[in-house]
């Protein structure tokens, strides 16, 4: 597998270079500088152990300049990372604008090279998405110390090309920037890979006095199943995410019973019942009128301010008595920081659940598991 | 086409982009230049998955002796067009190998956005 | 509340039930004004167990797992909390999902807490003659065996709807106080005795 994996690796860097040559050349920077980029990429990854130094070469390489010593990687002109200016960092157009990543002030690159371990330590939780700072430690990464999660913060990636970014937020979301609402809307593009800069001290106003967000945890023992999408049960075309046929399997794959018997021996109030829970959601975009039918939207109205027989004046404030059991959870986090990250990064097909039942399908995906990279087509149950 | 920048968070992906910072940073390549790059690897890489690579994988609970594991869904999110999944107890096989993990993190973009561009 | 869960294991109180059932409660419907506006988006991104789609509904599902519940979240800050067993529960649930928001930084109250939705089922244990049913209480009873498998009943003092099935087995809904629940339960017992179908094969 090792193999094909710094194979597939090889011929991507071979593919990314061959494509931006034109640009390299047109702008003036040269063949100089693109086989400089090569040479520092792949050492960087025999480094990671992802290639060999001999593996074989998908094509002719240009070895264009010396390889740069490992440790002279890593000494970057501290000046380049300077903060931006918030105007950089915040463009106008929010919601196109991927979120610039320097939230580790004046960090030098990590040195040495960061093993894979450190790479992957990606935080998770809030960070997944939001590019929040991470205030655990303290709310400040020291200068000169390897960010534990990122790599270095990069005024550049602030620029972007034209093109559109499908990491970015709905449209939709722009709702949530006129409510009001106490946090910043975050905008943000989900994979930067640095952490953000943005609405660090912002966030942190709103952080509780613990200092960071805990994550509150959701209901509980829950199986999961990574799935083809049903076609080994009734699809020999293979070509599902192809076609629209989500409201096919959408039907099949609800387990609830919607034609039921007419014996009426319904055994499961549960499934059918539960008329304001959401029992299956099938999560992916729908027609305007699936949306309509399957949309959870409650039967009963919010409620309206009316006298409440149980007296406001009764209800105790909210306080520790009413923190979900899950939030020690959020005090193992020295585990996962210590720990590998193990890592899946993947696009998904379709996700669905029914009651505890989670369906994922997901396809090419590229895992990073105890140490070892493996790429792969799609997950099979 | 658009691109997810999904990838960039792979070993392959980290060492480009800090290859990258490093030579934005001390003046060899500009930075337009250098977001080009990464474009263009965010587009490389998804190809390479999507025609190089055809090796499946599975993943089960890990099985513990004596007890019935199912290696459990500790945390969803779905949150702008991603899901993120954290499993505990999980066990990855594939025609060669098998690993296990106490803890994984799955990260997934919709595939349907890149079909549509 | 008290005799929740305890019907099979304790006598049931004939006076309150004289049919000697007590209608299991399956889900309790319940909302609360968090007073406060939230960005449903920042709420997602924080707390676990999240889902956030605005294209297709506009509020955050959130699921805990004790009390095991569904919490709609919208960014009026009102809430909707589904799937306890109880009304209890379902409060216990609602303030927990209130404190997580709270913790996330916005300023959650916990205003106007209300039942909205009752849902209990049983089963009388004897198939009933929906047909018949259907008939001699044709003003209360819509039943169409092709659309659906059951009979909806829907009484009107109190104010419940039932869903009846061949099975005997019966699912309330409709009640603010469980009370209701039983006493809808009481009221159609003796007619669903009267339609008992009587075994032929």
């Amino acid at each position: 597998m090792a193999g094909s994996v710094s194979s597939v690796y090889l011929q991507v860097i071979e593919d990314v270079i061959s494509k931006v040559r034109d640009e390299f050349i047109n702008s003036g920077a040269g063949e100089t500088v693109l086989g400089e980029l090569q040479t520092i990429w792949e050492a960087r990854m025999m480094h990671c152990g992802v290639i060999s130094p001999n593996m074989e070469r998908p094509s002719l390489q240009k070895q264009t300049g010396p390889i740069t010593p490992v440790h002279d990687l890593n000494v970057p002109p501290v000046e380049e990372y300077e903060t931006p200016t918030a105007e950089m960092l915040f463009p106008p157009t929010p919601l196109q604008t991927p979120v610039p990543q320097t939230p580790l002030p004046q960090t030098p690159i990590q040195t040495p090279l960061p093993g894979l371990d450190q790479m992957y330590n990606i935080p998770t939780g809030p960070s997944d998405y939001a590019l929040v700072s991470d205030s655990r430690n303290g709310g400040d990464m020291k200068p000169g110390r390897p960010s534990p999660y990122m790599p270095p913060p990069s005024p550049w990636m602030n620029q972007r090309p034209l093109g559109v970014d499908v990491n970015v937020a709905y449209v939709e979301g722009r709702e949530d920037i006129d409510r009001g609402a106490p946090h910043q809307p975050m905008t943000q593009d989900f994979f930067m890979i640095s952490a953000g800069k943005r609405k660090r001290d912002d966030y942190a106003s709103h952080l509780a006095p613990g200092g960071y967000m805990p994550q509150q945890d959701g209901s509980g023992d829950v199986e999961i199943e990574f799935a083809l999408q049903k076609e080994t049960n009734f699809a020999s075309t293979g070509v599902w995410g192809k076609i629209k046929t989500d409201s096919i399997s959408n039907v099949l794959i609800r387990e609830t019973p919607t034609l039921p018997q007419q014996d009426g021996a319904q055994d499961e109030y549960d499934e059918l019942f539960h008329f304001q829970e959401v029992t299956n959601e099938d999560y992916n975009t729908p027609t305007p009128a699936e949306h309509d039918l399957r949309a959870p939207t409650p039967l009963v109205g919010t409620p309206k301010p009316t006298k409440n027989e149980a007296a406001e004046d009764d209800e105790p404030p909210l306080n520790e008595d009413d923190d979900d059991e899950d939030d020690l959870d959020d005090f193992d986090q020295g585990e996962e920081e210590t720990n590998t990250q193990h890592l899946v990064l993947a696009q998904f097909d379709k996700v669905t659940r029914t009651k505890n039942k989670w369906k994922c399908a997901l396809k090419d995906g590229i895992m990073h598991i105890n140490s070892r990279d493996i790429l792969f087509n799609k997950i099979t149950p | 086409m658009s691109t997810f920048e999904l990838y960039r968070r792979s070993t392959i992906g980290m060492c480009l982009t800090e290859t990258l910072d490093e030579m934005v940073s001390n003046g060899t390549l500009n930075p337009e230049l250098a977001i080009q790059v990464l474009v263009q690897f965010d587009k490389s890489m998804t190809e390479a998955l999507e025609n190089q690579v055809k090796s499946k994988v599975s993943i089960k609970e890990t099985k513990w002796v004596g007890e019935k594991a199912k290696g459990h869904l500790h945390t969803y999110r779905f949150c702008d067009n991603v899901w993120t999944f954290i499993l505990r107890d999980a066990t990855f096989k594939n025609e060669e190998c098998q690993e296990n993990v106490g803890r994984v993190k799955i990260v997934a973009c919709d595939s349907k956005l890149l079909a549509q561009s | 509340m008290a005799d929740q869960g305890l019907e099979g294991s304790q006598p049931v109180d004939l006076s309150k039930h004289p049919s000697g059932i007590i209608p299991t409660l399956q889900n309790i419907v319940s909302t609360v004004n968090l007073d406060c506006k939230l960005d449903l988006k920042a709420i997602a991104l924080q707390a676990r167990n999240a889902e956030y789609n605005p294209k297709r509904f506009a509020a955050v599902i959130m699921r805990i797992r004790e009390p095991k519940t569904t919490a709609l979240i919208f960014a009026s800050g009102k809430m909707v909390c589904t799937g306890a067993k109880s009304e209890i529960q379902s409060k216990l649930a609602a303030r927990k999902y209130a404190r997580i928001i709270q913790k996330l930084g916005f300023a959650a109250k916990f205003k106007d807490f209300k039942i909205q939705n009752i849902v209990g089922s049983c089963d009388v244990k004897f198939p009933i003659r929906l047909e018949g049913l259907a008939y001699s209480h044709g003003a209360f009873s819509s039943y169409e065996p092709e659309l659906f498998p059951g009979l909806i009943y829907r009484m009107k003092q109190p104010k419940i709807v039932l869903l009846i099935f061949v099975s005997g087995k019966i699912v309330l809904t409709g009640a603010k106080v469980r009370e209701e629940t039983y006493t809808a339960f009481e009221n159609i017992y003796p007619v669903l005795t009267e339609f008992r179908k009587t075994q032929q094969w």
